[in-house]
């Protein structure tokens, strides 16, 4: 590797002499795709009590993720709520709002090997997943869910922002997703993962 | 500037027409300035497939002839060092040929042609009957017809060639002359040129540095428009083409004309359009792999007093969908996915003309400006060369925003110039060579989601070449020098994510608030000597070159940083990559014999530096993890080992002059890290053999050059690959049916070709190793052509030689 001054001065000279040479130099890295840097999870105990929280965060969206444990009481039903961050946009934007608006093409899974439910069939479960809310066609969305825990014990809990644009001008989301997910792992799905993160969930 | 013409005349037997095979075609070729013959001129006859069935040299009346040929369509060349390149299509039987030889005025320092009658690689040149047949066609798929060069599809319908195992960054593409410039290191970016422009298709195999510059290190592939005209009169060709699978439709059509009341000038016009629905594998349709491609092209040009001046300008189009089956947004599911006999979803899709998300569109124009003036010590050749590159790529996202989530612009400024000096006479043998210079100024401007940097490059290189040439061969001798000075800018976050992962530090980089600037610089050096032995004149050549060549490091294998859209890993540029330098030895065989023909090459390459994309071990031999939002990546690293290749490939014809003939053609290629026996190198193409039975039908009145043709390919299973070269198993072998029926039809001044061909016949279901759907989903099923070519002559040129 060399360093030329006198050589980065010319070639920025000649590019002078070139059209539109000034986006070179102002490198960017637009997220058009809406990048999501952070997936937050709400646990509200049913008949009140403290909210648990817990995030997957990478904000520089550089591959070093902050990763929050959850640790839930036994016999307890709690309201989950799920937000999707692009922390890279200042102030950060909250792409949940989108999701919802585009609900009847997104889809939240929950699975690994902590979680029964209707996408997942963990091998050591020990909460129970139910959605609490429903696109226009009555297929789950999945930002609002009951996590019910049933036993004392740990494993992961894997949260799936599914992307369900049409395909071939056919739309693809539909009530059973989450089954078939059960069954035949996330690649039964159709679409992209918008956000697939891990945590490790513990009940105690 | 030199032009020439040739005129030949068939002379009949008695016998019926196209009961046999004694057919004369005689001509004369002369010089266009001083309208002298020119002796000496090598001529080859080469049949629509391509094999040379004929060979000889112009008498010291510049006069020709062969003699017993069979009807048929063939195309004549006449090569000269001190002329352009001749080309001409002539169709047999017709009672009186005129063909007109335009000079082909070549850009400059990429030119090998003119340093003499032959190249000491191995090459294939495609044109004539054989360029027609593949109309339709993609560049890369045009290319594969010639051996040791194999397709690599995308993950739509766009492709690329690799050759002799390399893939396509390390192929020199010259469209033109000049060097095409695209965004040609994505494995998802076919090459930005339209077919239909070229009149014929070279493949050089074997590095060829000295005389192309930097990238040949694979060898060149050459695209060469057809010359404009240069006798009074107005000619051109309309194509018609469908293709069943994927419903595609193409029209195309050029027109060439020189006004007779402007000596000199002459033009062209040029255009294309295709469109095409979602292709089709045997059992499930291959959902949103729509695509469309339109082209446009002019050229202006005009000569006289020893100067010829060529102005051109085209623009290239593709925009084609990304099969939805391609989705391994993560290891997990890309492990679920590789056990999947049928991809996932596939009962949704249906064949469809809509491009939907996530789709890939591509621009590219190409303007050239080139001058050659003929002067007492030689000639001197200068070329400018403007392109401009554009690709954007769309990926499934919220809301109404158009933008590209992956926006490439790539603008390339070129010069080059190149003197050849006038042979000189040694004794019996001929000393003539050529020296010159290239200059490059390129800027590849990037938005979007985090990938790439920008970049700024100069591009330096001078070169010089003599060669020697007898009745006996020729020898060859050449060296160059290139040097590329290249500046990138990140983002302050694409600089941290290299810092994060020691790729690059404070040292290494300009920074500010809002950029980090890296300046790289190399200096390469190459050398070449090739020589031709005419073992057995006009029978058996033999050559050897023994040729280096190098290329400086693409964008991606410094700098990228990121998830690529189609590949499930996190891959990792390395900034301290240098220059990839290859030293090869090409030994050819080429044979002209009335019962056979044939060419067979047998190479092997050392690569210093060889740049590979790999898993990134830690020191117990596990891959290393990327966690990011969408899952956890296996990371890959570019890295540089020392490589070697060698194979063999070549075609064998024969009886190519009579009613039955076979044709067989195959490649084989072994390649791996030197200082490792079982360091295998990911993405070599598999052994291929293919055969071809022929039959070519008597003519009949104005029926004429009709053939029919069944032919069968077998590809067999890549077997030198490992966990850590690639992610899945390669695909089991396979074998291919194909045939067609063409002729030709004598309309007086114009032709009619008819052509029907069918392709993978048996619809046997198969996975390409070279494609990047290879573990999502089987390769398009059967295929039936139908084109339909018109080739008129409304002002045929008026003269003629007895």
């Amino acid at each position: 590797m060399t360093h030329r001054l006198s050589t980065l001065a010319g070639l920025i000279g000649l590019s002078l002499l070139t059209t539109a040479c000034g986006d070179v130099n102002n490198p960017g890295e637009d997220n058009e795709g809406e990048v999501i840097t952070t997936v937050e999870l709400t646990f509200t105990p049913d008949g009140g009590g403290t909210a648990i929280t817990a995030s997957w965060a990478d904000p520089e969206d550089d591959g070093s993720p902050v990763i929050d444990d959850i640790t839930l009481a036994d016999a307890t039903t709690y309201a989950l709520s799920v937000r999707f961050l692009n922390e890279l946009e200042d102030p950060a934007e909250d792409i949940t709002e989108e999701v919802a608006e585009e609900d009847d093409e997104h889809q939240v899974f929950f699975t690994g090997t902590a979680v029964d439910g209707p996408a997942g069939t963990g091998s050591a479960a020990v909460v129970t997943h139910a959605y609490d809310d429903e696109d226009g066609d009555g297929a789950p969305i999945g930002l609002d869910s009951t996590i019910s825990t049933t036993g004392a014990g740990s494993g992961s809990f894997i949260v799936t922002l599914q992307h369900l644009p049409p395909e071939d001008g056919s739309p693809v989301k539909t009530a059973t997703l989450a089954d078939e997910v059960a069954s035949g792992g996330l690649s039964a799905l159709p679409g992209e993962a918008d956000a697939s993160v891990t945590f490790t969930l513990t009940v105690e | 500037m030199v032009w020439a013409i040739a005129q030949a005349s068939w002379a009949q037997a008695q016998e019926p027409e196209g009961a046999r095979c004694d057919a004369r075609l005689d001509g004369h070729i002369t010089d266009e300035v001083f309208d002298l013959a020119v002796p000496g001129v090598r001529v080859l006859l080469v049949d629509p497939s391509g094999t040379e069935v004929a060979r000889t040299r112009s008498d010291a009346d510049g006069g020709f002839v062969f003699d017993g040929l069979c009807a048929g369509p063939y195309t004549l060349r006449a090569l000269d060092d001190a002329h352009d390149a001749l080309s001409r299509d002539i169709v047999v039987p017709t009672r009186h040929v005129h063909l007109e030889l335009h000079g082909r005025v070549e850009a400059v320092v990429v030119e090998a042609a003119r340093w003499g009658t032959e190249d000491t690689r191995t090459t294939t040149v495609i044109d004539g009957e054989a360029l027609a047949r593949t109309r339709g066609d993609d560049l890369a798929q045009v290319a594969a017809t010639a051996p040791g060069v194999v397709v690599q599809r995308g993950s739509g319908d766009v492709s690329k060639p690799i050759l002799r195992g390399m893939s396509e960054r390390r192929m020199l593409v010259l469209f033109d002359g000049v060097r095409h410039e695209g965004q040609k290191w994505g494995p998802d970016h076919g090459t930005e040129i339209d077919p239909f422009a070229a009149g014929s298709i070279t493949v050089a195999r074997g590095a060829a540095g000295v005389r192309y510059g930097p990238d040949a290190i694979a060898g060149v592939l050459r695209v060469d428009p057809r010359p404009l005209r240069t006798a009074p009169g107005v000619d051109g060709e309309v194509h018609g083409l469908f293709a069943a699978n994927g419903l595609r439709s193409t029209a195309a059509a050029r027109i060439d004309g020189a006004p007779a009341g402007v000596p000199g000038f002459a033009w062209r016009l040029e255009g294309n359009i295709a469109r095409g629905a979602s292709l089709r594998a045997p059992d499930y349709v291959l959902g949103n792999t729509a695509s469309g491609t339109y082209n446009v092209g002019a050229s202006l040009g005009w000569r006289g007093r020893g100067v010829e001046i060529v102005a051109s300008w085209r623009h290239h189009r593709v925009e084609a969908g990304v099969f939805y089956g391609n989705r391994a947004e993560s290891p997990s599911v890309l492990a679920d996915l590789l056990g999947a006999p049928v991809p996932p979803g596939s009962e949704r899709w249906r064949v469809r003309w809509p491009i939907d998300v996530p789709r890939q569109a591509v621009d590219h124009d190409t303007g050239i400006l080139r001058a050659t003036a003929s002067l007492a010590p030689g000639t001197l050749r200068a070329a400018y060369s403007i392109q401009l590159d554009r690709r954007r790529e769309f990926e499934p996202i919220r809301g109404d925003d158009d933008r590209a989530q992956y926006d490439f612009t790539l603008r390339t400024h070129g010069l080059d110039a190149s003197f050849d000096h006038r042979p000189a006479h040694i004794g019996r043998a001929n000393l003539g060579g050529t020296v010159g210079v290239m200059g490059q100024f390129q800027e590849n401007v990037y938005r979007g989601l985090p990938l790439v940097p920008n970049e700024r490059s100069g591009t330096f290189g001078a070169f010089a070449a003599e060669r020697v040439w007898g009745r006996a061969g020729e020898i060859e001798v050449g060296a160059r020098y290139d040097h590329q000075t290249r500046l990138s800018v990140l983002t302050p976050g694409a600089y941290g994510r290299h810092a994060a992962r020691d790729t690059l530090g404070p040292d290494d980089c300009a920074l500010s608030d809002t950029a980090a600037r890296c300046l790289l610089a190399w200096n390469t050096g190459s050398a070449s000597v090739g020589g031709l032995v005419r073992a057995v004149p006009d029978l058996l050549d033999l050559k050897l070159d023994l040729s280096g060549a190098s290329r400086f490091p693409d964008l991606d294998e410094l700098y990228l940083n990121g998830t690529a859209p189609t590949l499930p890993v996190y891959g990792v540029g390395d900034p301290s990559l240098g220059v990839e330098t290859t030293w090869s030895a090409s030994f050819t065989m080429a044979w002209t014999h009335r019962w056979t023909t044939g060419q067979v090459g047998a190479f092997g390459s050392l690569v210093d530096d060889y740049i590979e994309f790999a898993p990134d071990l830690d020191p117990a031999g596990s891959v290393g993890v990327e966690v990011l939002s969408r899952g956890a990546f296996p990371r890959y690293r570019y890295r540089a080992v020392d490589a070697w290749f060698a194979g063999v490939d070549g075609v064998v014809e024969i009886a190519p002059q009579e009613v039955i003939g076979l044709s067989v053609r195959g490649a084989l290629v072994r390649a791996g890290e030197r200082d490792d026996p079982q360091g295998f190198l990911a993405g070599v193409p598999p052994d291929h053999l293919g055969a071809a039975a022929i039959a070519r039908l008597p003519t009949r009145g104005r029926v004429g050059a009709a053939s029919l043709r069944v032919e069968g390919d077998v590809v067999g299973r890549q077997g030198r690959w490992d966990a850590s070269t690639d992610l899945a198993p390669p695909p089991r072998p396979y074998a291919l049916l194909g045939a067609g029926v063409g002729l030709s039809l004598d309309l007086g001044h114009n032709v009619l070709d008819l052509d029907l061909q069918g392709r993978n016949l048996t619809n046997q279901a198969y996975r390409r190793y070279t494609s990047l759907n290879r573990t999502f989903a089987d390769e398009p099923g059967w295929d039936v052509r139908l084109r339909a070519t018109l080739r008129f002559d409304v002002h045929p040129p008026h003269k003629e030689h007895p």
